[in-house]
């Protein structure tokens, strides 16, 4: 891409947001997705300001070091073709790990996300190590207006969170009473959770050009684990990604007083989701062992699954770890070759 | 079909895609690439070793250098068809055969470096996935990624590393290793030694000497040399390959 066509983003971007602030495209829509509460996230930029972005990672929250920064996380996007360079919508870009994986591999980002402070800190990170090619947009990306304007999409840990209109802060949304958390439109009647993902997706297939790929990572609702009782990472509860939705949406109600709204997928009603939305050229892949840091991804297909193998997992510790995640994965996946109870699904979506 | 096999192995920062033939499912080539500079730095490597490896044998490796900028870079390595990796689970003595294929591809390919104190440097010759065979005997060198061609490692310390590798592995399987496990590793040297290859550093002492030279440059394998064999195997066999030669 030509420095022209760097100005032409920014133009076009200026077009759709008014307000520009601090190297951030503004739309007045926000919202609060974060790891951090409000208040962290005050102390956090007090210690960037004096350090740069991996110093003050490290000593303020050591644990998120490798969620931040750690390219692993960037494997599922040697899937995508990059012989040419491209513009990139990072749809809940977060903190950024894949919009910098992007910028790395020459392409142009828009990374959108509601959180005004996880693009702050992806602001400061890119001009630290000159990553000049990303913009940032604070917008809800459930009513963003992109046209036919890119060669990639990232959807990666976030359509499942699209249903989700109340702020969440990860540890107290875990966490039983729900009284923590301001409900943002709690007197508006929502939409059922399907529903608003399909017109989310919608929104993803009309801003991608014609051959235009859309990378997609969530978790699978059959993965095995779920069904041996590991819980729903996105409620912390049992069970709920596969019941029927009206069962865990009493459980939720029960434990968490609030709907069961995080949908997840198995591998061919996420297909049919994709497909409403307007994609026909579908690649799905099992991706081990979490799309968050993967170690292997496989093709979803008889000879996909026979390239299982296993992988380096530093995360199995315990005996009964090794016993559950090792040996019983391989059970499954290399004898019984279950590919579609994989613990994770990555779709390469063609427009 | 293509697919993720590896996401920083080993300690690697690279990722390791495989393609294959849709029809045949046969891996048509090996894709490397990186973001990270210590990846950046293993696959620029990689691409010198393949190059260097090419300038002198006529078996080449087919590699492309895809993309290369200052924050990404993509190699790709055509699949040299109906070589293969052999069971390395087996004890020594069915891998003499390995041994001495291995030993004589390296006095080929490193003949111009003969009588020279230091040669150019792959790093990583294992059987277990380096070192690589066909039906007509012939050996393949992959798997570039520590190349080292500063000349400052002993010429002979690649194949050196091979039998420490190997000793060890025979060790970990039997508690008393075998005599003719040792004379076989004896005649290796003297292989080296008389077509030149073994430095005159290695004269003495040769896998001690090794050992030392390994030890002092472990940058070459870029946080990846906890994984050597030759630093995990236990002193007792060094001595014990060194008396073997001396005496
Ligand atoms: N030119 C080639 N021809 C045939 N096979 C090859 C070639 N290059 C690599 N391979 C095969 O691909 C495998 C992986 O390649 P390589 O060793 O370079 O990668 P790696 O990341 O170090 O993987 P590993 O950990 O398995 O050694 C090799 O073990 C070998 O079987
Ligand atoms: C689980 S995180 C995923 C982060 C990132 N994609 C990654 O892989 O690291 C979900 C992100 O999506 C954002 N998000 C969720 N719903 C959103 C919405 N409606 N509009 C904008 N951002 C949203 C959140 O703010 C949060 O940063
Ligand atoms: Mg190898």
């Amino acid at each position: 891409m030509t420095q022209k066509e760097m100005i032409d983003l920014k133009e076009y971007l200026k077009l759709h947001y008014k307000d520009y602030d601090d190297g951030v495209f503004l739309s007045g829509k926000t919202g609060y997705w974060s790891n951090l509460s409000e208040k962290k996230n005050k102390e956090f930029y007090k210690i960037l300001e004096k350090n740069d972005c991996k110093t003050a990672v490290k000593s303020f929250m050591p644990q998120f070091e490798e969620m931040i920064f750690s390219s692993k996380r960037e494997a599922a996007l040697e899937l995508l073709d990059h012989s040419k360079q491209g513009i990139c919508i990072d749809y809940g870009s977060m903190w950024g790990v894949l919009s910098v994986g992007m910028a790395k591999r020459g392409h142009h980002i828009i990374a959108v996300d509601q959180t005004y402070d996880s693009l702050k800190f992806l602001k400061l990170r890119a001009t630290e190590e000159s990553l000049e090619n990303i913009h940032l947009v604070n917008d809800d990306i459930r009513d963003v207006n992109f046209k036919n304007i890119a060669d990639y999409a990232l959807v990666n840990g976030v359509l499942e969170w699209i249903p989700e209109t109340s702020e969440v802060v990860v540890d107290d949304y875990f966490k039983k009473s729900s009284s923590l958390k301001k409900e943002k439109k709690s007197n508006q009647i929502l939409k059922k959770p399907r529903e608003m993902q399909i017109s989310f997706l919608k929104k993803v297939y009309e801003s991608l050009k014609k051959e235009g790929q859309l990378l997609l990572a969530i978790e699978n609702k059959l993965h095995y684990g779920y069904l041996l009782g590991q819980p729903d990472p996105h409620v912390n509860l049992k069970f709920t990604t596969f019941l029927p939705r009206n069962l865990s949406n009493i459980i939720s109600r029960v434990f968490r007083k609030k709907d069961y709204r995080t949908h997840i997928y198995s591998f061919s009603e996420l297909k049919a989701l994709l497909r409403e939305a307007g994609f026909s050229k579908i690649d799905d892949f099992c991706c081990f062992p979490m799309y968050h840091f993967p170690s292997l991804i496989v093709p979803n297909s008889k000879e996909g699954i026979r390239q299982y193998e296993t992988y380096e997992n530093k995360d199995i510790i315990t005996w009964k770890q090794k016993l559950v995640f090792r040996y019983f994965e391989i059970f499954l996946m290399k004898y019984l070759k279950a590919r579609n109870f994989c613990p994770s699904i990555i779709i390469v979506a063609t427009k | 079909m293509k697919y993720i096999k590896g996401v920083h192995r080993h300690g690697s920062e690279t990722f390791l895609i495989i393609s294959k033939d849709q029809e045949s499912l046969k891996t048509k080539s090996i894709i490397k690439s990186a973001t990270t500079q210590k990846g950046i730095n293993s696959i620029t490597s990689e691409h010198k070793g393949i190059n260097w490896y090419n300038s002198q044998t006529s078996k080449k490796i087919n590699a492309i250098l895809e993309k290369q900028t200052k924050t990404y870079i993509k190699i790709r390595i055509n699949i040299n068809e109906d070589f293969f990796n052999i069971n390395t689970n087996v004890p020594y003595l069915k891998l003499k055969k390995y041994l001495d294929l291995t030993v004589k591809h390296y006095i080929e390919i490193w003949h111009n470096y003969k009588n020279q104190k230091f040669a150019p440097f792959h790093g990583d010759l294992s059987l277990v996935g380096n070192v690589m065979f066909n039906n007509k005997d012939e050996v393949l060198f992959v798997d570039w990624e520590q190349f080292e061609n500063n000349l400052i490692m002993p010429t002979g310390l690649d194949p050196i590393m091979t039998i420490i590798e190997n000793v060890w592995y025979e060790s970990l399987r039997s508690k008393k290793i075998d005599k003719n496990v040792f004379k076989h590793v004896k005649k290796l040297f003297i292989n080296l030694n008389e077509a030149g290859l073994l430095s005159s550093f290695l004269e003495k002492t040769p896998a001690q000497t090794a050992l030392d030279f390994i030890k002092s440059n472990l940058k070459i394998w870029n946080g990846q040399s906890f994984k050597l064999p030759a630093l995990k195997i236990p002193n007792e066999y060094i001595k014990e390959i060194d008396n073997t030669i001396a005496n």
